[in-house]
């Protein structure tokens, strides 16, 4: 048992091949529409302002309405008029199957149900932070952010799992820390293969994914952390608290701290969070 | 525009990929020239000094020397360049606020993309165009 996206369930369960939910998601990424393409057919935003709140998300923690709505860009009425279109037309994995005659519509019910109970312990909302993570608030912010920001920076889906020892990391070739000090301070260290990490550096740099030297996969791993744990700075901040970002460092051997499963699209990762 | 002096930039970062995706973005933006690059505050001082380039866009957490204790050596010794910090702590109000205190021109969040760094030169090449005709 593990964290997982449905599509990944339903290979393991024999229901579909890996062939079948590449094509898949290639038809969703043709199909789903952001937000901002969204406003800007309905005429509420140029292309410019959806491309300028765009690049905003990736650099805040705010989702595309936040800004949109406090940037006078749109009104509630025409940011929940675009949200709505969205939800009515969002393609999901499922659906996708169904729809490519890849999976018979009338299992897509039972089996959704028993992704559901297979995933029950993964929820967010049933995490459970040790003792020693549960009195840290930077823990759960990262948590928090790290899939989100992934998604939006790399375009890649996460998961991540809840906390278990030390001594259940997995090993992967490339372990970037970056520290939080201070008195709430939190070390964050991302273990993870060639293929995730490969990717990290190109989505965060926007550089040609094949000519990324380890050097520079390295550099990416602790630039995406960077970016995450500067938000994080950010959001403790505004509730008083005063941490300070430490350059990212590499190959520092973990001793202590929790371990979270966590589980990529592309690759493979762990994150490795400590209370300092 | 097209008739301003080409701008002279030194790029301090200690991200490796970081430098080498400025030099990259930089490289498709005509009029202006990377003479430089470093990764510390030491290495900034050094750089400036050196090359004395219209601009600097530096990190601000970095080893060693960080950004803004470099940048505050670089105000004072070297008032000719005009510095920009590029930081993933952009978010936060402090530093924000204590870079732009030591004369920041700008502190650009990360990650970002070429129209930041096209709008930064465009308001440099103004700023210089204006001086030189004050001159």
């Amino acid at each position: 048992m593990a964290v997982k996206f449905f599509g990944q369930f339903l290979i393991e369960q024999g229901e579909i091949d890996a062939e079948q939910l590449c094509a898949v998601l290639d038809l969703m990424k043709a199909e789903n529409r952001q937000l901002g393409a969204i406003g800007v057919e309905k005429g509420f935003l140029r292309q410019t302002d959806a491309d300028w709140i765009n690049l905003q998300q990736r650099i805040t923690d705010q989702n595309f309405g936040e800004i949109a709505c406090n940037m006078g860009l749109l009104g509630a009425r025409e940011l929940d008029e675009i949200v709505a279109i969205q939800l009515e037309t969002r393609l999901f994995v499922g659906e996708a199957l169904v729809q490519l005659g890849s999976l018979p519509e009338d299992r897509l019910p039972t089996l959704l149900d028993r992704f559901k109970l297979d995933q029950a312990p993964y929820e967010t909302e049933q995490r459970k932070l040790d003792a020693d993570l549960g009195q840290n608030p930077a823990a759960p912010l990262v948590l928090d952010l790290l899939p989100k920001l992934c998604l939006r920076m790399a375009t890649v889906q996460m998961k991540i799992g809840s906390g278990q020892p030390l001594s259940r990391l997995t090993s992967y070739p490339f372990n970037v820390r970056v520290s939080m000090s201070g008195a709430k301070g939190l070390s964050t260290t991302l273990v993870c293969d060639e293929v995730f990490g490969r990717r990290l550096a190109a989505s965060v740099s926007g550089l040609d994914i094949d000519r990324l030297s380890t050097e520079l996969i390295y550099d990416g791993i602790g630039e995406f952390l960077n970016v995450i744990c500067g938000n994080v700075v950010a959001i403790l901040e505004r509730e008083g608290i005063i941490v300070q970002l430490e350059p990212p460092v590499r190959d520092q051997a973990l001793e202590a701290g929790t371990v979270f499963e966590i589980v990529v699209s592309e690759g493979a990762a762990s994150l490795v969070l400590e209370s300092l | 525009m097209t008739n301003s002096k080409s701008l002279s930039v030194v790029l301090i970062d200690d991200s490796a990929l970081v430098l080498a995706q400025l030099e990259e973005l930089i490289e498709q933006i005509d009029g202006v020239e990377v003479v430089a690059t470093a990764n510390d505050g030491t290495g900034a001082i050094r750089v400036v000094r050196d090359h004395t380039p219209d601009l600097a866009i530096m990190d601000i957490v970095m080893p060693q020397m960080d950004g803004l204790a470099a940048l505050r050596v670089i105000n004072h010794n070297f008032p000719t360049t005009r510095v920009a910090m590029l930081s993933s702590v952009a978010g936060s109000a402090s530093k924000a606020e204590e870079a732009f205190r030591l004369g920041a021109i700008q502190v650009i969040g990360k990650p970002f993309d070429a129209r930041i760094l096209e709008s930064l030169f465009e308001s440099e090449r103004a700023w210089h165009d204006s001086k030189d005709s004050q001159d």
